[in-house]
């Protein structure tokens, strides 16, 4: 579980990446925000756990082809 | 037969008694627009109702008809469209209000395909914003109410449309599924919906929400309708660079026979997720049905990634609607909605190296797949595990965890975006409350036939698809 002090160091990263991307919203809508950017972390940091095989599978341009055509 | 009583023909049904002459297209198309006021007000399900276009349209197909040129099975039957496909002169909002006065310059390649199949548009159906949810609420059009409850969702985004067909006010409809946007509503409602092989079905001038996920299909009340709807559909679009050019066989005639033969797989990794009982139970019932009744085998197939599927999905799908709406989210960010707005700017927020790993996530799952169907020749699971929540209803509790709906609702859908692969949601119960229950099959890509028979033989020997919501 993320600790309260955390949540609000990353509140305070997400107003600062908007920011620089030239976004601004209201104060609530950035703690909900953050409150879902945390639980996407959550769920991309398992996914970075995911072992690949030496070098594979490396992506190409044809991964719409392949995904269409099995 | 009853003015009120043709809406309750399927579109095969209706077909039939049009080609026969025994009802007028114009008669079908006016008990439609009947049946759309008497309902709307209840299901919310149409953003523009187009009664002067779908009468001239109907006396036109009428003419065509009187004259011997009877065009298909599509010929005089009143459809509806979610409001993201473009319609020429018609205004198309997907569900939005930056896009409440847009009115496209030309249609949609299914659109043009409907219309030269002769089916008569009914409407714009509403949808939730941009096709980013799962719920069917919308803040700008309202709600989408479901016909079996008004109090609950309908699921989404194709919310209209399942909430249209559902409630006898469209005899079908098409939708489209980024991540589960035909197939929840299908299931929450108790009606069909089938979500193509990717590349099946042409995506020019529909609203992109993630190019590499997004998918068009029907939503009707029969397997053997989806069929019709997809022969008229499916195809090679030039204009549509992702569409594919395998050929197109006739769905309808895969629709006989039983299951014997066909290995059903049912995946390990979907036995961890909560379901709610019913669900459990109507999808364990499903199973040994198709087992013990209508021949199949069932084994277990296992796809490990799949437990990476929602990160995988949602990875993917922020990040394409991040960049697809990127004009719009810097200069005009206070326009779209507060819910959508949140879930655009999250995609600014991913870094491009999870972008990529979830590409190459996103290939390991499709080499999942394709070895699992190596064994089986087809993958069945729940649509969804849970029923309709209520309007509003944000986290929903399921064996004591409690869980955010829209992810919930996607769980058993988002997968199959993923990787490209046919599935169709067919009801498959009913909750003690009266709540459809969604079954799902899953297909190799391209092997919509297959898909197709098996709902139509589970269909065709259980009760489900005959029940009828209450209003």
């Amino acid at each position: 579980m993320i600790q309260l002090n955390e949540l609000s160091i990353l509140k305070e990263e997400v107003r600062q990446v908007l920011l620089r991307k030239g976004f601004s919203i209201p104060e609530s809508e950035l703690e909900r925000l953050t409150d879902e950017y945390s639980g996407l972390l959550r769920v991309l940091e398992r996914m970075r756990q995911i072992s690949f095989a030496e070098g594979e599978p490396a992506l190409s341009l044809h991964i719409e082809l392949e995904t269409a055509n099995g | 037969m009853a003015r009120a009583e043709l809406c309750l023909l399927s579109i095969s049904e209706l077909a039939e008694r049009i080609e026969r002459r025994e009802v007028s297209p114009v008669e079908v198309t006016e008990a439609t627009l009947s049946r759309i006021y008497a309902t709307q007000q209840k299901t919310n399900a149409y953003v523009t109702i187009l009664e002067k276009e779908a009468i001239e349209a109907a006396r036109h197909a009428e003419a065509e008809i009187r004259q011997g040129q009877h065009r298909g099975p599509l010929h005089g039957v009143p459809m509806g469209l979610k409001d993201l496909f473009y319609t020429q002169g018609v205004r198309t909002t997907a569900g939005s209000r930056i896009l409440r006065d847009f009115v496209p310059k030309e249609d949609a390649t299914v659109v043009s395909r409907f219309k030269e199949a002769g089916a008569i548009i009914m409407g714009k159906l509403n949808m939730n914003e941009f096709a980013y949810g799962a719920t069917g609420e919308n803040p700008t059009y309202g709600d989408v109410r479901n016909p079996w409850d008004p109090e609950r969702i309908t699921g989404g985004s194709s919310s209209g449309s399942g909430a249209a067909v559902a409630a006898f006010s469209a005899f079908g409809a098409l939708g489209s599924d980024t991540g589960g946007s035909i197939r929840v509503p299908a299931s929450l409602c108790g009606i069909v919906g089938l979500k193509p092989t990717y590349g099946r079905v042409s995506r020019y001038g529909v609203f992109p929400l993630s190019w590499s996920q997004d998918h068009v299909g029907p939503m009707t009340r029969t397997v053997k309708d989806a069929a019709i709807v997809l022969n008229c559909i499916a195809g090679h679009d030039p204009k549509d660079p992702t569409s594919s050019t395998e050929l197109v066989p006739d769905y309808s005639e895969a629709l006989r026979g039983d299951l014997k033969g066909i290995r059903l797989g049912i995946v390990r990794e979907f036995g961890e997720e909560r379901l709610e009982d019913e669900v459990k139970a109507a999808f364990q019932e499903a199973l040994r049905h198709m087992e013990r009744d209508l021949g199949a085998s069932v084994q277990e197939v296992s796809i490990p990634t799949i437990r990476h599927g929602a990160a995988i999905s949602l990875t993917i799908l922020a990040s394409e609607a991040a960049a697809y709406h990127g004009h719009n989210l810097r200069t005009r960010l206070m326009d779209y909605s507060p819910d959508v707005r949140r879930r655009l700017l999250l995609g600014e927020l991913i870094y491009s190296a999870d972008y990529v790993q979830a590409q190459r996530a996103r290939k390991l799952l499709i080499e999942e797949f394709q070895r699992a169907f190596q064994r089986v020749d087809l993958i069945v699971a729940p649509s969804q595990n849970v029923t309709a929540p209520r309007i509003g209803q944000s986290t929903i509790r399921v064996q004591d965890v409690e869980g955010d709906v829209r992810l919930m609702l996607t769980r058993f859908c988002r997968p199959f975006n993923s990787a490209g692969l046919p599935a169709i949601s067919i009801p498959c119960g009913f909750s003690k409350e009266g709540l459809p229950i969604g079954l799902q099959i899953v297909g190799r890509p391209f092997e919509e036939s297959t898909v197709l028979r098996a709902a139509h033989a589970y269909e065709v020997s259980t009760p489900w698809h005959l029940k009828r919501p209450p209003m």
